[in-house]
């Protein structure tokens, strides 16, 4: 488990400094991947909430997303260049220092350290990372990767309990991310011409 | 069976407005079904004793005191609604043109509410309340303009993170019930009754921070309100309505549920939490009322006021329960009344700025008398629900010993009242411009906020038994001595 948690932390990572909306995009693609990975590596049970949660992480997260989003910015043509955190030392460094809290942070609540002190860690880094993405630029596909990152820190950290949600209740989780999917692509589209970064007069 | 009838009478409302041959008469449908949801409620409320609960849907939801009260709520601000938009389309026929996709994603809206305030499930009521923030949206772009798609571009941003955190405060939750060893974590509220009963430990403390941050957000509490004033003003005014009145009290009935589990056991954080969000939340409120001429934005950021009076209430709890109930009801029907007849002001005037609408009284009399009882009930005059529910929150403030909390707020009211009535009373009372000319108005056109202003004013002179019965064992759930 270890070793798909430091990934799942690089892949995090990574995209803050190779700022292209294809790493964004393959990022997250990755992390979906990774969860699902971790959800084999749990102990599968099988059951129709599990194959619902599964579908969630591996159709939705690790293919949808990336595929849906790249199509819709790939017909924009969008520029090759996007940066999720402005590029300099002090962007990084807050990047770095969130990371390092969030391990400390993990220590304090398991003290006991072990998988689950770096599960907690990671899930912290990436939701403190996620909140850095949204807080640091203002372009809507900057916005719409924070947010997804964010989505990916909880599934993470739901990750590390062994309780399952009732079948409805994971298919209305499952139904609700898609169509939260749906409508991010909707406004990217809009955001075509800067509609929704410009302010008015 | 007639708790379900609620959600179906909108559900089976929206299927038809995907029919061809009903789209000429689909206004006069939403009208009618607004208004059989609204008789439903009624006599749900009033035929049923306050202290019944009963679950069913496989016990995914429960018909107690909170969802029968706020049903009632929702369903008499969706006839104002309804009502509002009946008028709008009769007196300007070229908003017909795809006004069949307003009125299905409305009842697609409303249907939400009512399952989201019928819920007896805590994620369950989440997935509804997300339901909502997604059918708003296209709701929001309604008769698109950038200013429109911007507003709902930060209204679903801030709803998504404040709802993921939200998310993630129930898996903490999760984590608290498996570490406390209180068995299978569950989020059926009977079971997470007796699992709260469990001494407090430190993940279920991050799980309600995390959980009241992000209800927070859809509450439009500081630090994550700024999406609020932007969107109610931006929004077409039907839709500022359902926003302000419906969803913000599907947000607060959630927020009622955490509470009612977990007060007697975490007051400790709760209370803190709630009082601090609630005091920057008045304080932003009052900055932007101050610094507004805009009439929709004023009442925009007084909602932020409520909403800030409101977690203060709630923080207190004990004696301060019964008022934030009172307030709380009495602010969805302020902001019905207010933001529609805004709307039909705007219309009349083509402005939105408070320094071109003067002498509201003479040229529109039921509009001007409507705007300015609502921004009396707003302020907190007597003898509306709104002015008893303040006023028990802040003997409820004195009664908890918190003097410095009391004198904050008191200064807050103050700056508010102020500069509202710098922006507003010449709105009311000024001389008429020379262009103006007085608008044509029918009875039938303002019954609903009639009705919804009759409500108000029961509220701070006299509650019918039952109804009254309903308040307090809702406000009991939340403390109430």
């Amino acid at each position: 488990m270890t070793y798909l948690l430091i990934a799942f932390l690089v892949v995090a990572v990574g995209p803050l400094f190779i700022a292209t909306w294809r790493t964004s995009l393959a990022g997250l693609g990755l992390q979906g991947l990774l969860l699902t990975a971790m959800l084999a590596q749990r102990g599968w049970h099988p059951s129709p909430a599990a194959a619902v949660l599964l579908l969630d992480l591996l159709v939705l997260r690790a293919w949808f997303v990336p595929s849906h989003l790249y199509g819709i910015l790939g017909r924009q043509r969008r520029p090759r260049r996007n940066d999720v955190i402005p590029a300099n030392m002090l962007s990084w460094s807050i990047a770095g220092t969130l990371v390092i809290l969030a391990f400390h942070f993990a220590g304090l609540l398991v003290p006991e350290g072990g998988v689950a002190a770096t599960h907690l860690a990671v899930a912290t880094a990436s939701l403190l990372l996620g909140l850095l993405v949204l807080g640091s630029e203002n372009t809507t596909l900057a916005q719409v990767t924070g947010a997804l990152r964010i989505e990916n820190a909880v599934a993470l950290f739901e990750l590390s309990g062994e309780h399952e949600l009732p079948l409805p209740i994971q298919l209305g989780v499952t139904a609700v991310l898609l169509a939260t999917l749906l409508l991010f692509g909707r406004f990217l589209r809009q955001s075509r011409g800067g509609v929704l970064e410009e302010r008015e007069p | 069976m007639m708790n379900l009838l609620a959600v179906l009478f909108p559900a089976a409302g929206g299927s038809m407005a995907g029919v061809r041959r009903v789209r000429p008469r689909i206004v006069s449908i939403l009208l009618f079904v607004a208004a059989l949801d609204a008789a439903l409620a009624i006599s749900f409320a009033l035929r049923t004793p306050a202290s019944a609960v009963v679950v069913f849907g496989g016990g995914y939801f429960v018909a107690d005191a909170t969802s029968r009260l706020f049903l009632l709520v929702v369903s008499l601000v969706f006839l104002g609604v309804a009502t509002y938009l009946w008028t709008r389309v009769k007196d300007t026929p070229e908003l017909r043109d795809g006004i069949e996709k307003l009125v299905g994603l409305s009842f697609a809206f409303i249907a939400a509410a009512n399952l989201s305030i019928l819920s007896h499930h805590l994620v369950s009521s989440w997935i509804f309340l997300e339901v909502t923030t997604i059918v708003a949206v296209p709701l929001i772009q309604f008769w698109p303009t950038k200013a429109r798609i911007r507003a709902s571009w930060h209204y679903f941003l801030f709803s998504s993170v404040g709802l993921a955190l939200t998310l993630l405060g129930f898996a903490c939750l999760a984590r608290g019930m498996e570490a406390g060893g209180g068995g299978e974590p569950t989020f059926f509220f009977d079971a997470l009754a007796a699992a709260a009963r469990q001494p407090p430990e430190l993940w279920r403390r991050i799980g309600l921070v995390l959980i009241l941050l992000g209800y927070g957000t859809k509450l439009g509490l500081a630090p994550m309100y700024t999406w609020l004033p932007e969107t109610y003003h931006a929004a077409p005014p039907a839709v500022t309505a359902l926003l302000g009145a419906v969803q913000f009290n599907v947000a607060l009935v959630a927020v009622f549920r955490v509470l009612q589990l977990y007060r007697a056991t975490d007051q400790a954080v709760i209370g803190p939490e709630l009082v601090a969000l609630g005091l920057a939340t008045m304080s932003v409120s009052a900055f932007g009322i101050i610094a507004t001429r805009n009439y929709v934005k004023l009442i925009a950021f007084a909602s932020l006021n409520h909403g800030g009076v409101i977690a203060i209430g709630l923080g207190i709890g004990r004696v301060a329960a019964y008022g934030v109930v009172l307030y709380a009801v009495s602010n969805a029907f302020i902001k019905a009344i207010l933001f529609l007849t805004a709307g039909k002001i705007e219309a009349h005037y083509r402005s939105e700025d408070a320094r071109v609408v003067t002498g509201l009284l003479r040229d529109m009399p039921y509009s001007g008398l409507f705007f300015m009882v609502g921004i009396f009930a707003l302020l907190g005059f007597p003898p509306f629900g709104s002015f008893l529910g303040e006023l028990i929150i802040l003997s409820g403030l004195i009664g908890a010993g918190r003097f410095a909390v009391f004198a904050a707020f008191c200064a807050i009211l103050t700056v508010t009242f102020i500069a509202t009535g710098r922006t507003v009373f010449p709105m009311i009372w000024g001389a008429p411009t020379d262009k103006a000319h007085r608008a044509g108005q029918t009875l039938t056109s303002v019954l609903p906020k009639l009705i919804l202003l009759l409500a108000l004013l029961a509220m701070g002179l006299y509650l019918p038994a039952p109804v009254n019965a309903l308040f307090r064992q809702v406000a009991a759930g939340l403390g109430a001595q």
